[in-house]
């Protein structure tokens, strides 16, 4: 019987890079259990792999009547700043454009029901989340991931986040082309990539194939690509600088046609402009957009092309391009129109709304309904077990929180349906005004004011239940709510936007949402909304009633939602919610007081510190936490008996920190052994920088010797020797970056 | 073979009807009314899936939910993580008492407990740790002993049947139905 561990039993499965970086954050956490590593890098180091925080973390939780504190037996022992080791967190797996294949949902709904509650949820960036994960569950959960080609790395924390795409790009009757190539190879290139790692907040990246539907939501991306053919050449429309958030930008048009094989050079170009001139000190304003009001559009484009001009050649900008057909999917059954097949009760209506005609005739796009995004592990086992009877591997997610099974042949649709039902999984009204999006708020959120979730639930159900008789002309609106002004539920960009907020009445806390009207999800989310005002959370679904009633009550012609709001104005929008703003006396509706979907009184005392923004740590700082990193493992080789890895190790750990600090001056620093001790020789020895007070170029000089040094044989001994002076060396280095620092301030 | 990784089901006779919010409250009462040293840290409304968990108490060592699993209603006890060092029929002997601690919390609380009967004959074993325990006739023969061993002291003499789900993708399921029917007192009375 097996007794083995899961990196054991997947050793020679996992893809070598992978794999080692596993192994490098088992370490880290190792290392942060003996107090080796600073909170704050160690928070930015586990947000880089997708292990973020959640709601009661900092170890107390309000019960309705008192703030309990939750006692985790770890102690004193934090994953972040307050932030306790034992407290269950969230796992963000990055889906690049959505893809996935029924091997990775059946690996992803075992992760669910081993490391936390049975449940997966799809995010509105087209990621899946596991929730109450412990932080030590987190190395062999990512093992398992990678075993089916799946990193969580940079999922959040300031890196580039999930690059999304629309979910029916190559099926798609209007696009222009197929972007998943596209997006893929960006995806790819730009994960882990030297110049991604010092920005001062995320980045994300987002595809269309075509300008008018909403499928990709380029504006508000930081980085916007649109497909675009211009005299028989592919490219793409390049926008820059959207995003949501407190402060909304729509994104600004970079340039009107960018050939293919510059979209990565080009992404890269940006990368560096930001990371180089971001702001890094106030997280409210280190987005991509903000960096772009300062300098204008003109000095950004600017800045960028002239960075993209000195770009060292990259093989990787256009290799991708040589295999596009590689990408291409392909059909299981052949294509069949469904005929006379009889029809299953509930199947017109489900049809009419999740079913899409492919562009490849006989062919249809199938949107699996999920409520508030969740499935749980034996639907999604299921569901994968559909995928293999029915389709290839064609599995996408959406940003509204659905699962869509590509090329299914129109034959098949009506014996599909069935099995979908009799999952739980055949809901309709996928994209229309019961497909409620919804970001996790109070639920797990550390960052969440009003409950989101409850919120959405409770709309979904009293829409269903109305869905016959609702207007046609409101059917298809979206409903978007987000838990706080983040924005996470991207409620800008709905008809109806919601964001949780709350106000002091009669001396209570009482939860609130901001009413958010009329924005356009159509045009790549062509335009967002307009806040209305704040209305308690329990008068939602009465605001909902007020304003679609009017609406169809008082629209010209066939004026769309968005143009009625313009026309009438904030004024009267206001005036028809005023009766529906107040709040009723404690004593007189004591349900006022508690959100939606909760049973404890309300309170915005559970707040934490959020982790959207990651922590300000510098590359270099993050860079020589990892030559830490190395060493200690070289130690463990050393502990082993294995003295050449050992040396080798403590070795490349001592001249990483030497590129660590050469990158401060010097971003290009190449790989090479020797290139990288010369370059440090002149910036750092030449000029006395990384000399000590005391004993002057000594720790360099370790560096230099053991460069240069020829070993016959690699002994206990030797091996033992480096180790400590690599240490020393490392040390140095942070030593010497302190200086550098109070030198710049 | 080790796991500490063990879930234990008990199925409803009575109570199935019984609303995901009353369950809410009941869930957040003991949060309120916990005085350690278990850590119950917070509840979460699920009832919107099909067939998986409904309402879920969520703590550090254990999650206790109302379940929907395989389409029958229960209460599902999960150990998660343990202080305790143990063999495995230690770890299962553990799980299964706090298994039907908390049947009988629920039997005994104040706002649900005269609406919820649970089956007196069948209890399910799931081993949530397919590394170690997984879903095949080897892992059942490996822990065979350990079973007879628990499941004898749970039932005394009661005639036990024993049978595996078989379903290649799911974790090790074990349907338990022993003679007679018990309840949680004299289940924990023979513990
Ligand atoms: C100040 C902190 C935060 C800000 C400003 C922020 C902002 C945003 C924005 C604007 C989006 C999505 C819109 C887009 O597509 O660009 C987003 C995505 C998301 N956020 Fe946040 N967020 C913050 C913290 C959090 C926290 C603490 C959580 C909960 C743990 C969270 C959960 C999510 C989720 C689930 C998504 C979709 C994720 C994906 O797959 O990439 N956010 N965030
Ligand atoms: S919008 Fe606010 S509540 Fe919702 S996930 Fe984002 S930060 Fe949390």
């Amino acid at each position: 019987m097996s007794v083995q561990s899961w990196k054991e039993k997947l050793d020679g499965q996992l893809p070598e890079e992978l794999s080692a970086e596993v192994d490098t954050f088992e370490t880290q956490i190792e290392q942060k259990k003996s107090g080796q590593i600073d909170d704050r890098v160690f928070a930015e180091t586990r947000l880089r792999r997708g292990v973020y925080g959640q709601r009661y973390d900092n170890g107390q939780r309000f019960d309705g009547q008192i703030t309990k504190r939750l006692e985790y037996p770890c102690g004193e022992l934090f994953k972040g700043p307050d932030t306790y080791w034992d407290a269950p967190g969230m796992q963000r797996i990055k889906i690049p454009f959505g893809g996935l294949t029924a091997d990775q949902l059946d690996v992803m709904a075992d992760l669910a029901e081993e490391y936390a509650d049975d449940i997966l949820h799809i995010t509105t960036r087209q990621g899946v989340q596991l929730h109450f994960v412990h932080i030590e569950d987190t190395p062999d959960l990512m093992r398992r991931l990678a075993s089916v080609g799946i990193t969580t790395r940079e999922a959040c924390g300031n890196s580039i986040r999930n690059v999304t795409a629309c979910p029916i790009s190559g099926v798609c009757r209007t696009e222009t082309f197929d972007v998943t190539p596209y997006s893929k190879a960006l995806a790819t290139f730009m994960l882990g990539h030297p110049d991604c790692q010092d920005f001062g907040r995320k980045v994300k990246i987002a595809f269309s194939g075509c300008a008018h539907e909403a499928c990709g939501l380029t504006s508000m991306h930081d980085l916007g690509f649109i497909a675009k053919t211009q005299d028989g050449k592919v490219g793409f429309e390049f926008y820059v600088g959207g995003g949501l958030g407190a402060v909304p930008h729509q994104a600004k048009l970079f340039d009107d046609f960018l050939p293919a094989e510059e979209i990565l050079p080009m992404s890269q170009a940006v990368c560096r402009v930001f990371a180089r001139l971001g702001e890094k000190a106030n997280r409210a304003r280190a987005r991509v957009k903000f960096l772009l009001a300062k300098l204008g559009l003109e000095e950004f484009q600017r800045l960028v092309q002239e960075e993209r001009a000195i770009l060292p050649h990259d093989d990787a900008w256009t290799a991708y391009l040589d295999d596009l057909d590689s990408y291409k999917e392909e059909p299981l059954k052949i294509a069949a129109p469904l005929n006379g097949a009889a029809k299953p009760e509930g199947y017109d209506a489900w049809a009419s709304t999740n079913v899409y005609k492919q562009r490849q005739e006989g062919y249809v796009a199938v949107t699996v309904s999920l409520p508030l995004g969740d499935i749980t592990s034996d639907q999604t086992r299921a569901l994968a077990d559909l995928s293999r009877k029915y389709v290839k591997d064609t599995i996408r997610t959406t940003v509204e929180q659905n699962i869509i099974l590509r090329w299914v042949s129109e034959s098949d649709l009506t014996q599909l349906y069935g099995e979908l039902v009799a999952l739980g999984l055949g809901e309709p009204g996928a994209g229309t005004i019961v497909d409620v999006t919804t970001c996790p708020g109070t639920d797990t959120c550390k960052l969440g004011i009003s409950s989101s979730r409850g919120l959405a639930g409770e709309l979904r159900s009293q829409l269903a239940a109305q869905s016959m008789s609702l207007d046609e002309s409101i059917k298809n609106f979206r409903i978007k709510i987000s838990g706080c002004f983040n924005s996470c539920g991207q409620h800008h960009v709905a008809d109806l936007g919601f964001y949780g907020n709350s106000r002091r009445v009669n001396g209570y806390t009482v939860p609130h949402f901001q009413v958010v009207l009329g924005g356009q999800w159509t045009e790549n989310a062509g335009s967002y909304g307009l806040a209305m005002g704040a209305v308690p959370s329990k008068n939602i679904p009465a605001v909902i009633e007020c304003i679609t009633g009017n609406y169809v009550a008082n629209r010209q012609g066939d004026e769309s939602f968005q143009d009625y709001v313009k026309r009438i104005g904030k004024k009267e929008v206001k005036n028809m919610l005023t009766d529906l703003t107040s709040v009723p006396a404690h004593e007189e509706d004591a349900s006022y007081y508690v959100d939606w979907g909760e049973s404890r009184e309300f309170t915005v005392g559970d707040m934490g510190k959020g982790e959207c923004a990651g922590e300000v740590v510098t590359l270099v700082e993050f860079e020589l936490s990892g030559c830490e990193t190395e060493s200690f493992e070289a130690q463990l080789q050393l502990d082993e008996g294995n003295y050449e890895a050992a040396y080798k190790g403590a070795l490349s750990a001592m001249l990483h920190a030497a590129k660590a600090l050469i990158k401060t001056q010097w971003l290009d620093v190449p790989d090479a052994a020797d290139e990288i001790v010369k370059e440090f020789r002149e910036r750092f020895c030449d000029t006395e920088l990384f000399y000590n007070q005391f004993a002057g170029p000594k720790f360099a000089n370790y560096l230099f010797r053991v460069h240069e040094e020829e070993i016959s044989e690699y002994t206990q001994d030797v091996a033992h020797r480096v180790i400590e002076e690599g240490q020393l060396f490392i040390e140095q280095a942070y030593a010497c970056y302190g200086r550098m620092n109070v030198v710049n301030a | 073979m080790n796991t500490h990784k063990i879930a234990v089901k008990f199925y409803m006779d009575k109570g199935q009807d019984i609303a995901p919010e009353t369950w809410f409250k009941t869930f957040n009462k003991w949060i309120s009314a916990n005085a350690g040293p278990d850590v119950l840290i917070d509840v979460v409304d699920y009832s919107h899936v099909q067939n998986g968990p409904v309402t879920l108490l969520v703590g550090h060592e254990y999650d206790v939910s109302i379940d929907d699993a395989d389409g029958k209603r229960g209460v599902l006890f999960n150990l998660k993580r343990t202080a305790e060092e143990g063999d495995f029929a230690q770890h299962l002997s553990a799980a299964v008492k706090q298994a039907c601690e908390m049947r009988r919390r629920i039997e005994t609380d104040g706002d649900v407990g005269d609406q919820v009967a649970f089956r007196g004959n069948e209890v399910c074993l799931i081993l949530n740790d397919r590394l170690q325990t997984p879903n095949a006739d080897e892992t059942v023969q490996a822990i065979q002993t350990d079973l007879d061993a628990v499941l004898g002291k749970l039932y005394g003499d009661a005639k036990v049947s024993i049978s595996r789900r078989d379903d290649a993708k799911a974790r090790l399921t074990l349907d338990v139905q022993a003679e007679g029917s018990w309840t949680a007192d004299q289940l924990l009375a023979n513990l």
